[in-house]
C-alpha cells in the first residue's frame, strides 16, 4: 500500500465514522450520500484484490463508476425541489444504466478496457446537477450562513470532482498517448479523492448541524 | 523527458501544469462568485422579510386603531344616545317631584337634581372626546382645548395649553392619532404620575409639527422606558409611527416627564 493509498484509506474511514455518527439526524440526500463510502471503500479494496489477482480492475470500475453514480443521482433527487429536474436525474439514471451495459458489453468491454465514456457521461451529469443546485439554492436562500450548510459543501465537492476529473482523463490519456508515465498524475487523482471525502465530511457534519438546530 | 523513445517537450507539461491551474482557479473563482452571490441574496431577503414584517405590524396597529376607534364610537353614541337621555328623563322627573314636596326635602331633590345634570354635561363632554366624528368636526386644537377644560374643571390637575404659530390641518386620520397620543399620555399623567402641573404645546412649523406634554410629576427610571411592554407608552411610540411621526418619551426619577411627537405635515403617511 503507498502512502496515497493510506491516506485515502484513513480519510475514507474518518468520513465512515461521522456518516455512522450523524447518520439518525442527517436529511435523506446526506443519508444516501453516507453510504457513497462504505461503497467506495468496498469497491477500492475489490479492485486492489483485482489488480493483484487479474492484473485488471477495468470490471470493478465499471461496477463502482455505475454504484457511485446512482447513489449521487439520489442525493440530487431528494435535494431538488422541481418535479422537471427530479424527472430528469430520474430518467438520466435509466439511461446511464442501459448506457453502462452497452458500454460494458459493445464499447469498452467489462473486464478489459478502463470506463472513460461511462466516466465521462457520469460526471458531465454531475456537472449539471452540481450547477442547477447552485441555481436552485440561489433561488431560495436560507437564512443560515453559506458555509453552515452541508448541501453547499456536498455541491462544491462534487463539482470540484467531477471537473478534475474531466482534467484527470485527459492528463492520463494524453501521458498514455505519448508512451510517458509520471507519479504526478497519481498525485492528482488522490489530491481530487482526498478533496471529495474531505468535503464530504464537512457536508455530513454540517448537514447534521443543521436538523440539529431544527 | 523521455519515455520509450517518444519524448515530451518541456513546454508541454508548463502547459498542462498552466491549464490545470487555470481550470482550478476558475473553479475556486466560481465557488467564491457564488458564495458572494448567495450572501447578497441572503441579505436583500432579510431586508425583504423585515419589510414585510414591518408592513404586517403596521397593518396590525391600524386594525387595532380601527377596532378601537369603532368601540369608542359605540361607547360615545351609547352615552349620548342612551345615558344621558335617561339622566335626562331623570332630571325632568326630579323636577316635577321637587316641586310636589315639603321644602325641607325639596332642597335634596334640587341638589340632586343638579348632581344629575353636572353628571349629564360630563357625560356629554365625554361622549364628545371619545367620537370620531366630533373630533374631525371640531379639529385638533379645539378638541384639545375641551378636554383640557373639562380636565381643568375636575381640579385633579392644572393643565395648560400653548400653540406656536398658525395651525394648518393635518389630515383627520392624523389629527384623530395625535388626540389619542394626548388622551394616552393625558392618561398617564393623571393615572401615575401625581403631577400637579401639565404642559401642552402645539408648535405648528411650516416644515414640522410638535405636539409636546410635560408634566411635573414623579417621573420614572430609565428602566421603566426600556420596559415598554404592555403600558401606555409603546402604544404612543407605534401611534406616532403609524402616521410618520416619531415619539420621544424622556423621564427620570422626581423630574417628570416630556412626551414629545414629531411630525412632518407636508408627509402625508395614512395609516
Amino acid at each position: 500500500m503507498t502512502i496515497q493509498e493510506a491516506i485515502d484509506f484513513v480519510l475514507l474511514v474518518i468520513v465512515l465514522i461521522i456518516g455512522i455518527v450523524c447518520y439518525p439526524k442527517l436529511t435523506k440526500a446526506f443519508r444516501v450520500l453516507t453510504f457513497t463510502i462504505p461503497v467506495t471503500l468496498l469497491f477500492d479494496s475489490i479492485s486492489k484484490l483485482s489488480v493483484r489477482l487479474y492484473k485488471t480492475n477495468a470490471l470493478v470500475l465499471h461496477l463502482e463508476c455505475l454504484a457511485l453514480y446512482i447513489l449521487y443521482a439520489m442525493a440530487y433527487y431528494h435535494l431538488f425541489r422541481r418535479k422537471r429536474i427530479k424527472k430528469f436525474i430520474f430518467t438520466s439514471t435509466i439511461a446511464i444504466v442501459v448506457f453502462a451495459v452497452i458500454n460494458a458489453i459493445f464499447i469498452q468491454p467489462l473486464n478489459k478496457i478502463f470506463p472513460s465514456y461511462l466516466y465521462i457521461v457520469t460526471n458531465t451529469l454531475l456537472i449539471i446537477f452540481s450547477v442547477l443546485l447552485f441555481r436552485q439554492m440561489l433561488l431560495y436562500p436560507t437564512s443560515i450562513s453559506i458555509t453552515s450548510q452541508g448541501i453547499f459543501w456536498f455541491n462544491t465537492s462534487i463539482l470540484f470532482f467531477s471537473t478534475t476529473m474531466f482534467l484527470n482523463l485527459a492528463l492520463t490519456n494524453y501521458w498514455a498517448e505519448h508512451k510517458y508515465w509520471d507519479n504526478m498524475i497519481y498525485d492528482f487523482w488522490y489530491a481530487s479523492y482526498y478533496i471529495l471525502n474531505i468535503l464530504t465530511g464537512v457536508a455530513l457534519i454540517c448537514n447534521r448541524k443543521e436538523t440539529g438546530r431544527k | 523527458m523521455q519515455s520509450d523513445g517518444i519524448s515530451i517537450h518541456a513546454d508541454n507539461i508548463g502547459t498542462i501544469v498552466i491549464i490545470t491551474g487555470l481550470l482550478l482557479g476558475f473553479l475556486v473563482c466560481s465557488v467564491v462568485y457564488f458564495v458572494v452571490l448567495y450572501r447578497n441574496k441572503q441579505l436583500k431577503n432579510k431586508r425583504d422579510q423585515e419589510e414585510l414584517e414591518a408592513n404586517f405590524r403596521q397593518e396590525l396597529l391600524k386594525t387595532q386603531l380601527e377596532v378601537q376607534e369603532q368601540t369608542l364610537n359605540y361607547i360615545s353614541s351609547e352615552i349620548h344616545d342612551n345615558i344621558t337621555q335617561v339622566l335626562s328623563f331623570v332630571k325632568l322627573t326630579l323636577g316635577n317631584i321637587a316641586s310636589g314636596v315639603e321644602d325641607e326635602k325639596r332642597s335634596k331633590v334640587i341638589e340632586t337634581r343638579e348632581l344629575v345634570a353636572q353628571t349629564i354635561t360630563d357625560l356629554r363632554d365625554l361622549s364628545k372626546s371619545l367620537s370620531f366624528e366630533h373630533i374631525s368636526s371640531q379639529g385638533l386644537i379645539r378638541t384639545i382645548e375641551k378636554e383640557v377644560e373639562r380636565v381643568n374643571k375636575s381640579g385633579l390637575i392644572n393643565i395648560s395649553l400653548e400653540q406656536d404659530g398658525s395651525s394648518y390641518p393635518l389630515g383627520e386620520q392624523r389629527e384623530l392619532v395625535l388626540f389619542r397620543i394626548f388622551q394616552e399620555s393625558l392618561n398617564n399623567t393623571l393615572k401615575h404620575a401625581a403631577a400637579r402641573r401639565l404642559k401642552i404645546m402645539l408648535m405648528y412649523h411650516a416644515d414640522v409639527f410638535v405636539l409636546m406634554l410635560d408634566d411635573d410629576g414623579s417621573g420614572f427610571s430609565a428602566d421603566g422606558l426600556e420596559n415598554k411592554a404592555g403600558s401606555g407608552l409603546r402604544n404612543i411610540e407605534n401611534r406616532a409611527a403609524l402616521i410618520g411621526g416619531t415619539a420621544t418619551i424622556d423621564s427620570s426619577p422626581g423630574k417628570g416627564c416630556s412626551v414629545k411627537v414629531v411630525l412632518d405635515p407636508l408627509k402625508q403617511q395614512l395609516y
